[in-house]
């Protein structure tokens, strides 16, 4: 029996786009790691430093980070907290500047009084290690070439301890590093899908005080905010699409074993 | 209703130019592969200029720090590669950049990625109260043991003893596959998840279904 991978595009492609159309609406519960994770901006004090080393790309920006960033920034907004970005990556101030800073402005925060953007800092891990030792070393101008020695956030950071939260994206091992290790920060993980299992290990070691990752993170951070969004629409189409690895294992299998008893070569 | 903006359509077509690729490697795939290359680079490239202009302008001008040339003079020796016969002056910047990113990585590895997944293995193995908590610590420990076990090669496995040890380490194979198993699954969903940005995208943004 021949399959022809076409199929499996075909089959994939009705498993995004029907809950996409016509969304289904599925049940699903919150994590202990995505509730602590709110329970730590909810318990922060108002007026709070929260550090985002933001070192996301554009590939993963649309669908995983950018609902997870909408509603974790939301959150802090809510909990009126200031927060200060660290971009190690090129996109990463340009995302920003086109989808959250709206937000930001819309809720009343201030450039330079209630956030605050860095540039690109190249060098990744070596760039957040600058960053962690010497803040006001490294950054002198901001994302708008602004002059930041008298900008009066700015001025309140003079070490990690300063902040009284971390979040940290992408890999989790350069955070538990430069963030965790290296200066004792309380640190939050914002994940992509494909990181879970690497952040858990830091998790369950407890160098982790919380996760949200990929778009299940994000909607369950929307439904305890209570503010369903992008992340809540995607979820039906992940369910059903992950749904999709066993009807296409059972199927490899039935096929398999259908051309072993006619005898003939698998192809 | 379709959408009037100009950048949504030019994303839309961008994204059916990379999902062509489904049925084969076509121009059309190849462009737009070839213009996400670029683009990044580009940005990358700008926005690193407009970060060392804007840090170069204060570093020097304002606090006169002068010995922020040398960085300057070392990035700039890292162009020395493109010219024939100085290949060995971009030596030197890449040389101080891996010095100095294994070190700052190293400074924070023992204790993040050893010593503190070490201790709440041993530490976290009983929970009272907690059946579920004590049955994962205890998992855990027991994995750990055996994965390691798969790792000494110091011992044959040779008879009662060895056998007894080679199970253990048999065991190890087990859990590494299951890590290795869900690793892979995760991957599928991270896969699933651009797939699920593209069609959103094209269903909803694009063509407002």
């Amino acid at each position: 029996m021949k399959w022809n991978s076409k199929y499996s595009y075909l089959l994939l492609v009705a498993a995004v786009s029907i809950p996409i159309i016509f969304p289904l609406k599925l049940k699903f519960a919150s994590t202990v790691y995505v509730r602590e994770f709110y329970n730590e901006v909810e318990s922060a004090p108002e007026g709070s430093r929260v550090l985002i080393n933001n070192h996301i790309g554009a590939s993963g920006w649309e669908t995983d980070f950018k609902p997870n960033m909408k509603v974790i920034v939301g959150h802090l907004i809510q909990r009126h907290l200031k927060i200060y970005v660290f971009c190690p990556s090129s996109t990463a101030p340009v995302l920003w500047d086109r989808d959250i800073r709206p937000m930001l402005e819309d809720a009343g925060y201030v450039y330079g009084t209630d956030w605050f953007l860095t540039g690109f800092y190249p060098g990744g891990e070596t760039a957040l290690g600058a960053f962690t030792d010497d803040p006001q070393g490294l950054v002198l101008s901001d994302y708008y070439q602004n002059d930041v020695s008298e900008m009066p956030l700015w001025k309140e950071v003079v070490t990690m301890d300063d902040f009284e939260l971390a979040i940290h994206t992408v890999v989790a091992e350069r955070g538990m590093r430069q963030l965790y290790s290296a200066h004792r920060m309380n640190v939050l993980m914002m994940a992509d899908s494909g990181e879970l299992s690497d952040s858990l290990t830091y998790y369950t070691a407890g160098m982790l005080t919380g996760i949200v990752c990929g778009i299940r993170g994000s909607a369950e951070y929307e439904i305890l905010l209570n503010k369903p969004g992008e992340g809540v629409r995607n979820t039906d189409a992940l369910s059903l699409t992950i749904a999709l690895i066993p009807i296409m294992t059972i199927l490899g299998n039935i096929i398999h074993f259908v051309d072993k008893f006619r005898g003939k070569q698998i192809k | 209703m379709i959408s009037m903006d100009i950048t949504v359509w030019i994303t839309a077509i961008l994204y059916i130019c990379f999902l062509s690729q489904l049925i084969r490697r076509n121009y059309a795939y190849l462009f737009s592969e070839y213009l996400l290359v670029g683009l990044g680079a580009g940005i990358a490239f700008v926005m690193a200029v407009e970060t060392l202009l804007g840090t170069s302008k204060v570093q020097l001008v304002v606090n006169q720090n002068y010995f922020f040339l040398v960085a300057l003079l070392l990035g700039v020796g890292l162009f020395g590669r493109l010219i024939k016969g100085y290949g060995w002056v971009g030596r030197w910047p890449i040389a101080i950049m891996v010095g100095v990113g294994m070190a700052i990585a190293t400074r924070g590895t023992i204790e993040a990625e050893i010593l503190h997944q070490i201790y709440p293995t041993i530490t976290g193995l009983i929970k009272p109260g907690d059946i579920f908590g004590t049955f994962n610590g205890i998992l855990i420990f027991i994995g750990m043991i055996s994965s390691i076990f798969y790792f000494l090669y110091f011992t044959k496995y040779e008879g009662t003893k060895g056998r007894y040890l080679g199970k253990l380490a048999y065991m190890g194979r087990c859990f590494m596959m299951l890590f290795f198993g869900a690793s892979i699954g995760q991957m599928y969903v991270w896969r699933a998840t651009y797939l699920i940005g593209v069609f959103r995208h094209l269903l909803g943004t694009w063509l407002g279904l």
